[in-house]
C-alpha cells in the first residue's frame, strides 16, 4: 500500500507555497499512480558470495562487518513513461508533477522492499541498514548489469541500455546489508548532492 | 523434413517442458549461461531430451533460449557454433531414442533489450540478432523455430520477418502474458493473434509467466481469434522461493486437470513450461484422449491493430483522423520542415482526445523526403498514442518502409484498380499483413455512375482475394464527388457503398468534405453527407475530428445504427452539455500579467484581442512576452519562483506563441527566429526531463529547437550540426556514467572541426566537470542556458 504524501511531492515542487492549481494536479496524478502495478524482486546472500558486485569505496564501506546483503530491483511499469511522453508533449506543467509523482512512488516502493527484507534479514542479522543504490558516491551504475542478471530482472519487464540504465526509467536497484555488528552508515559522505540538499539545511537526514 | 508432415497432423501433438527449471531440480551447475552446456557438456543436454522423448514429447526444444549475440556477449562461443551444437544434441537424442516422429524446434526468445520507443534496441538490430540465430538453425537443419515467450510484439515481429526472410520452416511464436491478462509491454491476446497470424506464422499461443489456472480467459481469447494452430505451454503454477530457491507446488495431476480446463477444443499443441519435468509431459501424453482435436476455422474479421490496441471494424464506426495529411495545411507542412515533431505528437493525442479511432498519416510535402518524413512522423505518433495508424501514400517504398516498422497491423491507403499498382503493391501487403483501402479509380480515371464504380470495386475484390488476402480485409474507397460541380452524380457515392455491403464482406471508407467543395457553410452539406454515407453502411469515415459536427453525427448515429447499446457512449460524451448560452470571458488582465500568473486560458483570447486591435506581432512578443519571461527567470535564479511558476508561465506564452505564428503564416510573413540550438540528451542516458524543460523555455525566446531526444549518438549530434548549420548545441546527462557520453560528443564536435559552441546541463554537472570536458558553457538551470544562448547568439 503506497504511502506517498502530497505535502512533501509539493514541497519538492515549490517548497511547499500555497498553490490550488498545483495541489489539484498532485491529487490527479497521485490518484492516477495508485493504479500503477510494481513490480520488484530480491535475492539474499552472503556477503562473500558477491564480491563482485561490491565495486568502489562506499558500498565496501558500507558493507563492511556485514555477513548477509539483499541484492534488490523494484520498477514502475513502461505505462508510466509512456504517459509521461504523452504529457511532455502536452501539458508541461503536469508532466513535471507527475514526473515527481512517480519518483516519489518509486522510492515508496523502494521503501516497502527494504521493510520486507528488513523482516527476512533479522532473523540472521542484529543490524540491517538503510539501502545503498547504485549510482550513489562511487557505487557506480555499471553494477546495474549484475544485479539485473542476478535477479533475471528482464522477467519483471526491466531492461537495460548500452550504458545500463533501466528501462523503465523509474526503476531502482540495489543492496541492503545486515550483520552482527550493531553499525550505522553516514549517506552523506557518499552523497554528491549534499550541498544543496533541503534535508541538510533543515537539519534532517534522508537516511534517518 | 517436410512441413506438412506435422502441421497437417490431424491429432494433438505434444512438446516438452521446462529446461531451465531441469537445470536446478537436477541439480545441475554451471558457469554463465545455459547455453554453453551444448558444447562444454552436451551429454547432460542430450539425456535431457531423451527423457523428454520416452515421456512422449513429439517436439524437443534446443537448449537455445538466450544463444544470441548480445546475450553469449564475453563468452567463446559464438551464436553459430551454440545453437548448432543444440541442433545437433537434439538429433543426437533423436536418433538413440529410436523414434521417427520426434522434430527439433529451435527455441528463440526476446533479444533482452526493449525495442523503442519503450526502450533503446532499434528494430533492425533486433532483427540482425534474430537472424543470425535463425542462419545457423537453417544451418543445422532446425525443424521449426520456436519464437517463445516474447513480451513485446514489435521485437516478436522483427523475429518473424527474421525466419521469413532467412528460411522457409515454419515458425511457432508464444507471448508471455501477466495475470492481467497483458503483456509486460500491453499487448493483449487478440491483438498478438491479429497482428502475428497476418505476418504468416504457422502457429502461435502462450508459454509461461503463469499456470494453466490464471491462463483460461487468455487461451479463450486466443481461441475466438486465431485463424491457425495454437501452442499452449503453461508454467507448472506460480513459481515461489522458498530459502533461496525456486519452487513450483502444482503436483502433476493437478496440471492435467487444469490443462484439460483451458485446452478443451481446439488446442493442437501442448508443452509445459517452467517447473514442468518429463513426468508432467507423460502424464499429458498418457491422458491424450482427454483433448480433443478440432480444425482451425476462417474468422473472417476485420481487425487492425496497434500494439496495444486492437478494433473490430465490422462491429463499430470508426472515425479516422485526417489531421496528419500535409496537403492545404500550411502550419503542419512548416513544422514538418523545421523537424517539429512534437506539433505532429501534439495533432496526434489532440485527434484522439477528440474522437479519431485511427490516425491517417501522409508525409507528404514538398521538398522534404517522403519516406524518411512519414517514417518519422510514424514514430512520433507512436510514441504517444495507442491507436492504430493508416499509412497514406502512393509509393510503394514509403509504404513498405512504415509497414516493416510499425509495431501493428495497418491500413495501407491506398491502392486502385490499375495493374500495375495491383502487381507493386498486394505482395507487399501480404508480406506484411496488412489491410488497405481500394480506391475506386482505374486507368481512365473515376467514373462518374454506381455501376462503372462496382466493375471496379469488382475487379479490386477479385484481384485481392486472387492474391490470397481475406475479403473482410479489403475496405472499398466509393470517392466522394463535388455536389456543386457534380450534382447529378454525387449520390452515386452513397448507392455504391450500399451495393457494396450487399454485395461483399469488404468494408467502406471514404474523405467526406469534398462534396461541399465550393458551396457557403460547408459544415452542413458535410454532415448531411456523412449521415447519409453512415446509415448506407460507410465503416470509416476519414474526416477532421476536431470539427463538432463530424463527431456528434457520428456519435447520434452509432445510437440510431444500435452500436451505441442504450446510448452509454452518447451519454457520456454529452451529459454535461446545456443550453446555457457560451459567455466569453472578459480578460481585463495585460497579457504580461496573464503570462506571470500563468493563466493559460486567457492567453490566447488576450493575444488575439491585441492582434485585432491593430498591436504589431514584434511588439507583442517583445513587450508582452519576453520581458514578462525575463522577470520570471530572475525571480526563479533568486528562488522567490519555483519550477512549477516558471513552466505554467512558459506554457502559457506558448499559447501566445501559437496564434502569433498561425498569423503571420496567414499573412505570408514568416516568424523570426533568434538562433537555431540543437537539444539533446547525450547516449546512454535515457533521464530527458532537464532537457525537455530547457527546450520549452528557450522556445519562448523565439528559438528554433532541434530537439534530438534522448539516447543521442555523438554522430547524430554531428550529422545535425551539419545539415542543419547550427551554431550553439546543448546537451544534457543525469548520470556521472553518461557525463562520459557528453565528453564523447564534445570531442567528436571538436574532432570535425565544426564551427559551434557547445553548453552542457544536468543533476551531476558543475562548472568545473564541464571545463574539464571541454564544453563552452555550463548551464547551472534553465534559466542560465537561456542567458548563455541569449548572450551567444547577441
Amino acid at each position: 500500500m503506497s504511502v506517498i504524501k502530497k505535502e512533501d511531492i509539493l514541497y519538492d515542487l515549490n517548497g511547499g507555497k500555497e498553490d490550488k492549481e498545483l495541489e489539484i494536479l498532485v491529487d490527479k496524478f497521485m490518484l492516477e499512480a495508485s493504479n500503477c502495478i510494481s513490480k520488484s524482486k530480491y535475492k539474499i546472500f552472503d556477503t562473500s558470495e558477491i564480491q563482485d558486485m561490491l565495486i568502489g569505496n562506499d558500498i565496501n564501506s558500507y558493507c563492511e562487518k556485514s555477513k548477509k546483503v539483499a541484492v534488490f530491483i523494484v520498477t514502475l511499469n513502461v505505462d508510466m513513461d509512456k504517459r509521461l511522453r504523452v504529457l511532455e508533449k502536452t501539458d508541461k506543467l503536469s508532466y513535471i508533477v507527475f514526473d515527481r509523482v512517480c519518483s516519489h512512488l518509486i522510492e515508496d516502493k523502494a521503501e516497502e522492499i527494504q521493510k520486507e527484507i528488513t523482516k527476512e534479514l533479522v532473523n540472521d542479522c542484529k543490524f540491517v541498514l538503510n539501502r545503498f543504490s547504485t549510482g550513489y558516491g562511487d557505487f557506480p551504475i555499471d553494477v546495474n548489469e549484475k544485479i539485473h542478471k542476478i535477479l533475471d530482472a528482464n522477467r519483471l519487464g526491466i531492461f537495460l541500455t548500452d550504458k545500463n540504465m533501466y528501462m523503465p526509467s523509474k526503476t531502482i536497484s540495489g543492496i541492503i546489508a545486515g550483520g552482527d555488528i550493531t553499525k550505522s552508515f553516514n549517506f552523506c559522505k557518499t552523497c554528491n548532492l549534499t550541498k544543496e540538499c533541503k534535508l541538510i539545511r533543515e537539519g534532517r537526514k534522508c537516511f534517518e | 523434413m517436410s512441413k506438412v508432415d506435422f502441421l497437417n497432423e490431424n491429432k494433438i501433438l505434444f512438446f516438452d517442458g521446462g529446461l531451465g527449471s531441469l537445470f536446478i531440480e537436477k541439480g545441475i551447475k554451471f558457469e554463465g549461461i545455459s547455453e554453453l552446456l551444448n558444447i562444454t557438456d552436451s551429454r547432460i543436454i542430450i539425456d535431457i531430451h531423451k527423457e523428454y522423448i520416452d515421456a512422449g514429447a513429439n517436439f524437443i526444444t534446443t537448449n537455445t533460449f538466450s544463444a544470441n549475440t548480445l546475450k553469449l556477449k564475453g563468452y567463446e562461443y559464438s551464436t553459430s557454433e551454440i545453437v548448432k551444437s543444440a541442433i545437433s544434441n537434439a538429433k543426437t537424442a533423436i536418433s538413440e531414442s529410436g523414434r521417427n516422429d520426434v522434430y527439433v524446434a529451435q527455441s528463440i526468445s526476446s533479444c533482452g533489450k526493449l525495442l523503442y520507443p519503450n526502450g533503446d534496441m532499434s528494430f533492425d538490430d533486433a532483427y540482425e540478432l534474430f537472424k543470425e540465430q535463425v542462419i545457423a538453425g537453417n544451418e543445422a537443419g532446425a525443424d521449426v523455430f520456436l519464437l517463445e515467450t516474447f513480451m513485446d510484439l514489435n521485437e516478436l515481429r522483427a523475429a518473424v520477418l527474421a525466419c521469413k526472410e532467412n528460411s522457409d520452416r515454419p515458425i511457432f511464436t508464444t507471448m508471455t502474458f501477466e495475470e492481467n491478462g497483458k503483456t509486460l509491454t500491453g499487448t493483449d491476446p487478440k491483438t498478438f493473434v491479429n497482428v502475428i497470424q497476418n505476418l504468416g506464422v504457422d502457429v502461435l499461443g502462450v508459454n509461461c509467466s503463469l499456470g494453466p489456472d490464471k491462463m483460461l480467459d487468455i487461451v479463450n481469447e486466443i481461441k475466438k481469434y486465431s485463424e491457425i494452430k495454437i501452442l499452449i505451454q503453461p508454467n507448472r503454477g506460480i513459481p515461489k522461493v522458498v530459502n533461496g530457491v525456486t519452487t513450483y507446488d502444482v503436483s502433476k495431476e493437478d496440471f492435467l486437470e487444469q490443462m484439460k480446463v483451458i485446452c478443451g477444443e481446439g488446442v493442437h499443441f501442448i508443452g509445459g513450461c517452467c517447473g514442468t519435468n518429463p513426468q508432467f509431459i507423460k502424464t499429458l501424453v498418457d491422458n491424450r484422449d482427454k483433448f480433443k482435436y478440432t480444425n482451425v476455422s476462417k474468422k473472417n474479421l476485420s481487425l487492425v491493430s496497434s500494439t496495444t490496441i486492437t478494433l473490430d471494424l465490422k462491429k463499430d464506426i470508426h472515425i479516422v483522423g485526417e489531421r496528419l495529411n500535409p496537403t492545404g495545411k500550411k502550419v503542419l507542412q512548416q513544422s514538418l520542415k523545421d523537424k517539429n515533431y512534437d506539433f505532429i505528437a501534439r495533432e496526434a493525442i489532440k485527434q484522439v482526445e477528440c474522437g479519431a479511432k485511427i490516425l491517417d498519416v501522409n508525409g507528404v510535402v514538398a521538398s522534404l523526403d517522403e519516406k524518411e518524413t512519414l517514417f518519422n512522423m510514424m514514430n512520433s505518433v507512436t510514441e504517444v498514442v495507442s491507436v492504430p495508424l493508416q499509412f497514406d501514400s502512393t509509393k510503394i517504398e514509403v509504404l513498405e518502409k512504415c509497414l516493416r516498422y510499425y509495431g501493428g497491423r495497418a491500413i495501407v491507403n491506398s491502392i486502385n484498380a490499375k495493374d500495375e499498382i495491383l502487381e507493386e503493391f498486394l505482395p507487399v501487403i501480404k508480406k506484411y499483413g496488412a489491410l488497405a483501402i481500394g480506391l475506386t479509380i482505374d486507368k481512365n480515371g473515376i467514373p462518374k455512375t454506381k455501376d462503372e464504380r462496382m466493375s471496379i470495386a469488382d475487379k479490386l475484390v477479385k484481384s485481392w482475394t486472387n492474391y490470397g488476402l481475406n475479403e473482410h480485409d479489403l475496405i472499398i474507397d466509393a470517392l466522394t464527388l463535388t455536389v456543386s460541380a457534380q450534382q447529378e452524380e454525387a449520390f452515386s457515392t452513397i448507392e455504391c457503398i450500399r451495393e457494396l455491403k450487399k454485395k461483399y464482406s469488404v468494408l467502406t471508407a471514404l474523405g467526406v468534405s469534398n462534396i461541399s467543395f465550393g458551396l457557403p457553410n460547408r459544415k452542413i452539406v458535410n454532415r448531411t453527407f456523412l449521415s447519409f454515407a453512415l446509415s448506407s453502411g460507410l465503416d470509416l469515415p476519414i474526416v477532421d475530428p476536431f470539427d463538432n459536427n463530424v463527431t456528434e453525427t457520428v456519435a447520434a448515429s452509432r445510437i440510431i445504427l444500435n452500436i451505441d447499446k442504450d446510448s452509454q457512449d452518447y451519454i457520456n460524451s454529452f451529459k454535461d452539455v446545456t443550453n446555457t448560452p457560451v459567455v466569453t470571458e472578459n480578460v481585463e488582465m495585460t497579457l504580461s500579467d496573464i503570462v506571470f500568473k500563468g493563466l493559460r486560458e486567457s492567453a490566447g483570447t488576450k493575444t488575439t484581442e491585441l492582434l485585432n486591435s491593430g498591436v504589431e506581432v514584434n511588439d507583442i512578443i517583445n513587450n508582452e512576452l519576453i520581458s514578462t519571461l525575463n522577470v520570471i527567470g530572475e525571480k526563479f535564479s533568486k528562488s522567490e519562483l519555483f519550477l512549477p511558476d516558471l513552466i505554467r508561465s512558459a506554457e502559457t506564452v506558448k499559447v501566445s506563441f501559437e496564434i502569433l505564428k498561425a498569423h503571420m503564416l496567414k499573412s505570408g510573413k514568416k516568424t523570426e527566429s533568434k538562433g537555431k540550438i540543437i537539444l539533446a540528451t547525450v547516449k546512454g542516458d535515457v533521464h530527458d526531463i532537464g532537457k525537455n524543460i530547457l527546450k520549452t523555455v528557450l522556445e519562448n525566446y523565439g528559438y528554433d529547437i532541434i530537439d534530438l531526444g534522448k539516447d543521442v549518438a555523438p554522430e547524430a549530434v554531428v550529422k545535425t550540426i551539419k545539415e542543419d548549420n547550427v551554431k550553439l548545441v546543448g546537451l544534457s546527462a543525469l548520470m556521472t556514467t553518461t557525463v562520459a557520453s557528453m565528453k564523447e560528443t564534445i570531442d567528436l564536435i571538436r574532432q570535425e572541426g565544426l564551427d559551434c559552441k557547445i553548453m552542457v546541463g544536468g543533476a551531476v554537472l558543475t562548472q568545473e566537470f564541464a571545463d574539464n570536458i571541454g564544453a563552452d558553457f555550463y548551464g547551472k538551470d534553465a534559466n542560465s542556458s537561456v542567458q548563455i544562448a541569449n548572450d551567444f547568439f547577441n
